[in-house]
């Protein structure tokens, strides 16, 4: 999940993802870093004690044969120039440590006019000076305290400057105490209430290094003459000035507001004194812990800075979360299931509806008189049908596709058995086939139900090629090559055997080929495929649901019609009736689907407009509403 | 989840893309140039398609077979009841047709008393729900095209219905209804063609560009 919380700018302000190490308008760290900190007020914890003397076998060699030689020379040279460079170091470094508890590098302005050193002190050096260091914002020559600083020294450098039998830090501060120098003695309260400027920890092993080769013999002249006292009532003098708490700032204070904005990094202050506390281990300060990092103070810290900005929320977006949250708790409530209920309202008019077109549709069964007179309409494609099955020669064989779906059998079938009657009449040789697995037994049943009497079988007075898979690919295979695509009846035999068929090579050997479908992609799809390999003498006839009837009427009504005749649904077959003059089936249904339309009419025209009317009222009183 | 047990390992995209387009420019070819080699090809492949669609029919037998017996083991009794009807009628109207033929008896008992009066009475519910529909369309959208397909409707009925003794309605039936069968149905019936006709162009050019491969999934 990723962090959406900000961080503020310590120094313009502005707001800034908190993935951001600077900030995106002035460029300024948006984290405190490890070295410099400049923002953390709160002090560091202590240091840890010191972890002992490095082994000696860690020391570089040329530094233990320094260590040697000095462990020879310094205390011969001691005895006879007054103070020894170790008690002068001692001091200087005590000295050292009580200027960094108030803040102050060794380079003060007080230090730089003691007189002697002022002679010797070159002039950019005095110019220094004068701007003296503000004590919140301490130099890098700072120096940790005292007790600090001997805990980062090394073993080899506090033997320079101490008895042979060194006590521990914890002994030497006691003992020390009631003897210790002004600047000790001073010092040791800062040691309690650690200094405010973590930087100066960081400065501690520069200071050592110093004293490291001061010790080598490169103290310059000026400091060997300085006297101890001198650098001890400079630093008193120094602590004089220092404004006393709590007038004004205090030194590394932040005001209220800027407290709020400041981030918060435990954890980098927390990788700052582990830095500190890493020991080298290369280079000519192995050995050494707490030097300064290599890397750059301004580089940002690595650990996620815990962002200390507060989510502000208004009034209005108070109110809102509040409303979403009701919404959410309602969400998670499941409604309950109201039962079902037989009597509902929307329930009863659908039944009645049903009922009511039930008993329209019974009552011509019931009565006789109520059966209307048959349609005497003749359209053009009924015409051309009827015409191009007179013109077929007797005994010819006509391919009929069987390719409706058994849901609209009673249609189709009240408009396909007139045209088979016509045809049966004729006889010719029918020669069945369909596209729909149920095509083979619907085709059965249609022939059975033409002349149940007459008794027609499979094989002899008609050929039932069965089910052919494919589609429209079988469909094109099929002009193509009738023999290959089909060999067998369904009865298992060759197809092309039974005599009638002998001859044929082609679809064009039949006489005619009639379509019955209730499916206008059917029917496109003998007409693109088949129709194209058929002479343009064969006709292609089609019996048609009223459904599919738009679609398939531009392929009769074009200037060359790819569709020859056309028999469409119930009313269709009726007038087909009429014509051959012979009933079918479709006349009884004649009766129930006439008053079945005028139910449906009266339904639609009352109910509609009842419906139109309380629409109307209910959309006025919305817009009144 | 039940897992088809005709499930083939997908053919490598290069090799099913580069065999689609050699069969659909070949029989494309043969359609256009019917001669020799080609229209053997042609040929050759269209059988083969028409032996794979069956075939594929038999397999999708077999797989909703396989999917309704687990779901025997793994449904309630209640849901599990179809499952059981389904398979035993499909056993049963199996075994008849191939003992006896698409001719025998029981198999045309079947088509005569079980499928054809279940198929007929959804098509009947169809037409319930259509006259239920148009009542209340005017109550949900009564803007101008809701009034106008009502009108039509029931022009075209008004059209085809017969009054006992009276017959058709004269003007309705002889002039209104096949001007609106004829015209407007007919006008929007070649825009649909046109339209069928487009697309399924510009499919057939898009398979064999490769651009869209269907037998990839």
């Amino acid at each position: 999940m990723s962090d959406t919380s900000t961080l503020l700018c310590p120094v313009c302000g502005k707001p800034n993802p908190s993935h951001r190490e600077v900030c995106q308008y002035c460029q300024a760290p948006l984290r405190p870093s490890a070295g410099t900190a400049p923002f953390v007020e709160e002090p560091l914890p202590p240091a840890e004690e010191p972890a002992g003397q490095p082994p000696e076998e860690e020391l570089p060699p040329w530094l233990r044969e320094l260590m040697e030689e000095q462990e020879e020379t310094v205390p011969a040279a001691g005895e006879g120039e007054g103070p020894s460079l170790g008690s002068r170091l001692e001091a200087l470094r005590e000295d050292e440590g009580q200027r960094d508890t108030e803040g102050e590098g060794p380079f003060t302005q007080a230090w730089l006019s003691e007189e002697g050193a002022a002679e010797e002190i070159p002039d950019w050096l005095k110019e220094a000076a004068g701007e003296a260091l503000p004590s919140e914002s301490p130099g890098p020559f700072t120096a940790a305290p005292a007790e600090e600083e001997e805990a980062a020294w090394p073993e080899w450098l506090q033997s320079l400057s101490e008895e042979p039998a060194e006590p521990s830090p914890a002994q030497t501060e006691a003992e020390a105490e009631p003897e210790a120098p002004l600047a000790l003695q001073e010092a040791a309260p800062a040691e309690e209430e650690p200094s405010p400027e973590p930087a100066s920890r960081t400065a501690l092993p520069i200071l050592a290094q110093e004293d490291e080769d001061l010790a080598l013999d490169e103290v310059p002249e000026w400091l060997e003459e300085l006297p101890p006292d001198a650098l001890t009532w400079a630093e008193t003098e120094t602590q004089q000035e220092a404004p006393a708490e709590g007038e004004g700032l205090t030194p590394g204070a932040l005001p209220g507001w800027l407290e709020a904005l400041r981030p918060m990094a435990p954890e980098v202050e927390e990788e700052a004194a582990l830095e500190e506390e890493a020991e080298e281990v290369e280079g000519p300060l192995a050995g050494i812990q707490g030097v300064l990092p290599a890397k750059s103070p301004f580089q940002p810290a690595k650990g996620k800075v815990a962002p200390k900005s507060r989510l502000v929320v208004s009034e209005e977006q108070g109110r809102q979360v509040a409303l979403l949250q009701e919404t959410l708790a309602q969400e998670q409530k499941v409604a309950p299931v109201r039962p079902k209920q037989f009597w509902e309202p929307q329930r009863v008019l659908r039944m009645a509806l049903a009922l009511a077109l039930l008993v329209v549709v019974w009552l011509p069964s019931l009565f006789g008189q109520l059966m209307p007179p048959l349609p005497d309409r003749f359209p053009p494609e009924m015409m051309a049908f009827y015409q191009a099955v007179e013109a077929l020669p007797p005994e010819a064989p006509v391919l009929v596709a069987v390719d409706y779906a058994p849901g609209w059998t009673a249609e189709m079938e009240a408009a396909a058995r007139p045209v088979l009657e016509h045809l049966l009449a004729r006889q010719v040789r029918l020669v069945l086939i369909s596209t729909l697995p149920t095509g083979p037994t619907l085709a059965e049943h249609l022939v059975q139900g033409v002349a149940p009497e007459a008794g027609y079988q499979e094989g002899a007075a008609y050929l039932n090629l069965g089910y052919l898979s494919g589609g429209t690919a079988a469909l094109q295979q099929f002009a193509l090559d009738p023999q290959g695509t089909v060999p067998w009846d369904i009865g298992g035999r060759l197809a092309w055997t039974w005599p009638p068929l002998r001859s044929f090579r082609t679809l064009g050997d039949f006489a005619a080929l009639v379509i019955i479908t209730d499916d206008p992609d059917v029917g496109r799809a003998w007409v693109e495929q088949v129709r194209p390999s058929l002479p343009a003498q064969i006709p292609l006839l089609m019996v048609l649901s009223t459904q599919a009837e738009p679609l398939i009427r531009p392929y009769f009504e074009g200037s060359t019609p790819q569709v020859q005749g056309m028999v469409t649904g119930l009313v269709g077959g009726l007038g087909y009736t009429r014509l051959t003059g012979r009933l079918s089936q479709g006349v009884q249904y004649w009766g129930g689907f006439s008053l079945g339309l005028w139910m449906a009419i009266g339904l639609i025209l009352i109910g509609g407009l009842y419906n139109l009317f309380l629409g109307i009222r209910s959309r006025r009183r919305s817009h009144d509403g | 989840m039940v897992v088809s047990p005709f499930q083939m390992p997908k053919m490598k995209a290069p090799l099913a893309t580069s065999l689609a387009l050699a069969v659909g420019l070949l029989v494309l070819l043969g359609y256009f140039l019917p001669l020799g080699p080609l229209a053997v090809v042609r040929s050759l492949f269209l059988q083969w398609a028409i032996l794979l669609a069956a075939t594929a029919l038999l397999a999708g037998v077999f797989q909703m077979v396989l999917t309704h017996g687990m779901l025997l083991q793994t449904q309630p009794a209640e849901e599990a009841a179809y499952s059981l009807v389904l398979i035993v009628g499909l056993v049963l109207a199996f075994g008849l047709t191939m003992v006896e033929g698409l001719g025998g008896r029981a198999v045309v008992w079947m088509m005569d008393y079980i499928i054809l009066p279940t198929a007929g009475s959804l098509l009947a519910l169809l037409s319930l729900t259509l006259i239920y529909a148009s009542v209340n369309l005017l109550r949900r959208r009564g803007g101008l095209l809701s009034l106008l397909f009502v009108s039509t409707l029931l022009l075209i009925l008004l059209g085809t219905a017969a009054l006992p003794r009276w017959g058709t309605l004269p003007l309705l039936s002889d002039t209104l209804r096949p001007w609106i069968a004829q015209v407007p149905a007919a006008a929007g019936a070649r825009g649909i063609l046109l339209g069928v006709a487009l697309g399924i162009l510009a499919t057939a050019l898009r398979v064999l560009l490769g651009s869209d491969r269907p037998y990839r999934d």
